[in-house]
This record gives C-alpha cells, structure tokens and sequence, in this order.
C-alpha cells in the first residue's frame, strides 16, 4: 500500500478531530466562565493606597571587619585650610608659652616670706 | 552583615488616569452592527445571484474557482509574510550582532512588579531581581488587592535588600483591586526614576535583562525596549508546544519588527520604558485587555521608536492545560482587538503616523483576517476529501506548511541557542496547535465584535519558577 494515501487519512482524522477538540474546549471554557462572572465595578477616579517602604538613606553596615584607610590628596582648598590652621595653632602654641612663662614668673613672687622677702617657688 | 532599617507605612493618594477612546458599546450598537453586516452580505448575495447568469458560470463552479482563488491568494500571503518576516528577522539579527553597544549607561530605574493573588512565585521573582547585574535600581511591588496572602509576602521583602551589586530598595504598595494597568500605574506615579521597568509578578528576568536592554536609551527616539519572553514550565506537551510558539512565532516577528523600530506588544512579562514615553502616552490604560497591545500602540503613535532586546530574557508561567491557555488567547485576543478599534482613526488616516498605521493594519491581519484564511483553509480540504473524495490534497497541503515551519522553526533555534528537541513540535504546531488557538481567536473575534462581556480570567499558577 503506497504511504501517500495512509498519511492522508491519518492527517484527515487528526484535522477533523482537532476542530472538534477546539471547538468543544472553547464551549467547555464558555460554560465555565459564564459560572465564575461577576458585575463589573465603577473604579474610583480617587483612592487610597497603603505605601510600606524603607528610609530615603541606605542603612549602616555594621561589620567586624576592618576597613582599609586609603590616601587621598588633599584639595586646595584643603591645603589652604590646613596651612592656616597649622599657623593658628603655631601661634597658639607659642601663646601659651609665653603665659606659662608669665605665669611662672607672676606666680613666683606672689608668694611673701612673712618677712617681706619674696620667695621663689 | 546587619542592616539596620527603618519600615514605614503611610497611606498615599493614588488618581486613575482617565481612559480615551474606547467607550462601553450599548445594546443598541451591536443590534445596528449586526444589522449592518448582514444587510451588506445580503447585497453581495443578492448582486452575485443576478449577474451570474449573465456570466460563463454555473453556481457550482463558481463555488469551486472562488475557492481555488481563495486558496492561492492564502498561499500567497503565507509565503510572503513568511519570508518577509523571516528577511527582517535575519536584517535585524546581523545589524544587533554587529552594532557596537554602550555599556555604560547605566540610570536609575525603578522595577515595577504588578502582583495578583501571587503568594506562590513573588518571593521568587523578587530574588530574580536581586541578582540583577545592573548597580543602580530600586523595585517597587504593586499589591492589587490580593484574596490570598500576597500582601504578607510581600511585605517581608520591603526594605533594602542585598543585591548582586549592592542593596537594593524594595517598596510596597497595596492598593484595592482595579487591574494591571492601574497596579502598573500606580508603580509608575511613585517612582522617581527616569526609566522604569514593568513586568509580570509571577515572571523572572535573567541577570543580564536590564543591563542590555537600558542600553538602547542612549538613542533618544526610543521611546522603549521590548524583552525576550520565554517559557519555563516546559516538559509537557502545551508547555513545549508553547515554547516553540514564543521562540518560532512571537521572538522572530518581535525581531523583524525590531528592524524598523516598530515593535507591535511590549510583551507584559518584561517591558522597558522611557518615562517621557508613558507620560506622552497617557500611561497605562484600564479600558482593554491587552492593556501591553495598547499602551505600545499609544507610544508608536506619539512617535517613538521601540527596539527589541534578545537578550534580555523574562522567563514566565506557561498554561499547561487547554482550558488555561484558552483562557489566555481568548483574552489576548479580545485585547487586541479592542486596542485596534480604540485606535481606528490612525488605522484609516496613514497621514497622522504611518509607522502606527501600518502596525495596526498587520495586528488587524493576524487577530482577524489570518486565523479565518487558516480555518477555511482547512475546511476546504476537509469538505473536499469527504464530499469529492481529494484525500490526498490534504496531504500535500500539511506537508508543504510543516516544511515551512521546521525550516523556520531550525533558523529560530539555531539563532536564540535554544533546545533542539523543540524542532519536531514543528511537524504537529500548524495541523494541531495553530487550529485550535485559531479557533479561539475566531470565535473570539465573533464575542467581541457581538459585545459579549468577559472578565480578566487570572491564570492558576503552580509556582515551578524557581530563582
């Protein structure tokens, strides 16, 4: 028997069976959805919704890890900062030096023998 | 590694965008409809049955060339549309593989996830988003009323969680139930991103999916990028006859389309958008059911261009029983169809934007004019084996069309690497699975035109997406 004709009729049988199939499925899902319908709802052009989120900024990583200090150059700014800082604190520095050196000096005589000798602390 | 974090909840003020062009068709409409038609078809009839005596023609023959007509002019347009699409495909494909691609571009873009009763599979789908290789992204979960327990999932991934390249913020908000296009709607009014990405709740996207497809915003006409949506529950027979169908028949058109960056459906499971684009748009729109269908055809229409990414790959849920996969052609094809009529005027008017004129016209043919070409088709050859004993035309008519689709069916593969052992789906996908998603969109197309009301139909899903 030649094979043409044999997958002919195979294809014949399987073209009309899948229209049935199609069809009795499209029926069957009709019926099933006709049993699960509702009214349609008027949406709102207005509603509330409830907003869950996290705070605007990222959260701290605490960690036991130790963390790499790397170098960075300062900028002029920076540096311009940093002289006059360092010079404030020269002066400073110097200031109190000098008051230490007052003080010593103003301190060692307030101290009067009872004879009216100054004495050195 | 601890995360210190704070959790608030507020309520916010959410407004529905207010819906244009499609208006609820009242009774009176579909009877002037009816009416209208049938009067037309009884001109034609009545115009035939006189002026045919005046011809060479009997009734009989008649029947017999306009059916030959019919079926060569079918023949035809399957050919060219076959070849033209694959031409277009094969264009796209060679200018993607040697277009030189920033990959540096890398704005902030909020991840809008849209969930549903989807308690089973959202935890997953936010781990997917997790391991994103993409530095600079926030997601959003937009709970539209779940019955079940979504919205307690969902609210134990709020927070900064720790992504592939470092945290991420995830948010939530739950909102009374109105549908997809206002759960994404919502999404898209809270983010504060300039790109946002909108997908399914129950899909997942592959690590690369955002760092290759943002890339195509650096062109500033690109309104947005159309994803690669593929199936994972395959396995079973609809589920692998799916597959194919995804690979063969959606990715390679989505690709000739891409040639002339007018992409038809920014697929639901994995869409990216310029947020200009969806502003310009009037964003998403609650009024059919293909809301995807629609908001792609708003965005053609203000003029921006929309690019297809390959590779960036949405992996979703497919039905794996008849009656849910009717279920889900039935509402897609409904959609479309009402997505077309909302936008009629620029179907008819080339004038106003040809790029959408023509998109339209192509989704007309393949909702409409292509599913009654195929049933007729093989009606023809059913009647003339049964009535006038030609068995074997069928024959020869299944042959020709299958070594079509295992042709196309070797290229797709062979372009999108995927699984070999889908090819002989090929031989059953035109005979089995294309009839019967035929006949649903025949018969769906016959309910809309008709008025017939229908609901969204949510799909079950199983949860057999793992991250």
């Amino acid at each position: 028997m030649e094979l043409i004709p044999i997958l002919s009729t195979i294809i014949l049988v399987a073209t009309i069976m899948t229209f049935i199939l199609a069809i009795g499925a499209y029926v069957l899902y009709k019926i099933r959805e006709r049993k699960g319908q509702t009214a349609a709802v008027e949406y709102p052009s207005k509603i509330n919704a409830e907003l869950v989120t996290v705070n605007e900024e990222e959260p701290v990583q605490r960690t036991t890890k130790v963390t790499q200090q790397y170098y960075e150059a300062p900028t002029e700014k920076q540096r311009q900062v940093s002289k006059q800082s360092s010079f404030n604190n020269k002066y400073e520095e110097d200031l109190k030096q000098d008051k230490k050196f007052v003080a010593y000096t103003e301190k060692a005589i307030e101290i009067e023998k009872p004879n009216g000798d100054i004495k050195w602390k | 590694m601890n995360l210190t974090q704070k959790i608030e909840k507020k309520v916010i003020e959410l407004s529905d965008s207010k819906s244009t062009g499609l208006k609820d068709k009242t009774e009176r409409h579909y009877i002037r409809n009816i009416f209208v038609s049938g009067l037309i078809s009884l001109i034609l009839i009545l115009i035939i049955v006189y002026t045919l005596p005046y011809t060479i023609l009997s009734v009989t023959s008649l029947i017999e060339y306009s059916t030959i007509v019919a079926l060569i002019i079918f023949l035809l347009v399957l050919l060219v549309r076959y070849f033209g699409i694959l031409v277009m495909a094969y264009s796209y494909i060679n200018e993607y593989t040697f277009k030189k691609m920033t990959n540096d571009f890398t704005p902030f873009v909020s991840i809008i996830v849209p969930v549903y009763n989807e308690e089973k599979v959202v935890a997953e789908s936010v781990k997917s988003l997790l391991n994103l290789n993409y530095s600079n992204y926030e997601i959003i979960i937009v709970n539209d009323g779940s019955k079940d327990k979504t919205k307690e999932v969902a609210e134990t991934l709020v927070g900064y969680q720790k992504g592939l390249l470092g945290n991420v913020r995830v948010s939530l908000i739950n909102k009374p139930n109105g549908g997809k296009a206002r759960a994404l709607n919502a999404g898209i009014a809270y983010s504060k991103a300039e790109f946002v990405l909108c997908m399914d709740g129950d899909s997942q996207l592959s690590a690369d999916s955002l760092r290759l497809g943002i890339r195509h915003f650096t062109t500033k006409e690109i309104g947005a990028v159309a994803g690669n949506v593929k199936v994972w529950n395959r396995g079973k027979f609809y589920t692998d006859l799916q597959a194919l169908e995804y690979i063969e028949g959606l990715n390679m058109a989505r690709s000739a389309q891409s040639f002339m960056r007018l992409v038809n459906i920014i697929p639901g499971p994995i869409g990216i958008f310029r947020k200009k684009a969806l502003e310009d748009a009037g964003f998403y729109s609650a009024d059919t059911f293909a809301e995807d269908a629609d908001i792609t055809l708003k965005i053609l229409a203000k003029g921006w261009k929309i690019y297809y990414e390959p590779n960036a790959i949405s992996y979703t849920e497919a039905p794996a029983n008849l009656q849910q996969l009717l279920k889900q052609r039935y509402r897609w094809t409904r959609g479309i169809l009402q997505s077309i009529r909302k936008h009629r005027k620029i179907m008819f008017n080339p004038t106003i934007n040809f790029g959408d004129t023509f998109v339209l016209w192509t989704m007309f043919y393949e909702a409409l004019i292509w599913p009654a070409m195929n049933i007729a088709a093989n009606l023809f050859f059913i009647i003339a084996a049964l009535a006038f004993g030609f068995t074997e035309l069928i024959f020869f008519w299944w042959a020709g069309l299958a070594l079509l689709d295992l042709v196309t069916a070797l290229y797709c593969i062979a372009v999108e690497k995927e699984e070999v052992r889908l090819i002989p789906y090929a031989i059953v996908y035109r005979m089995f699975f294309i009839l019967i998603i035929d006949v649903c969109k025949f018969m769906s197309t016959i309910e809309e035109f008709l008025g017939i009301r229908m609901t969204w139909g949510k799909l079950e899903r199983i949860g057999t997406l793992k991250a």
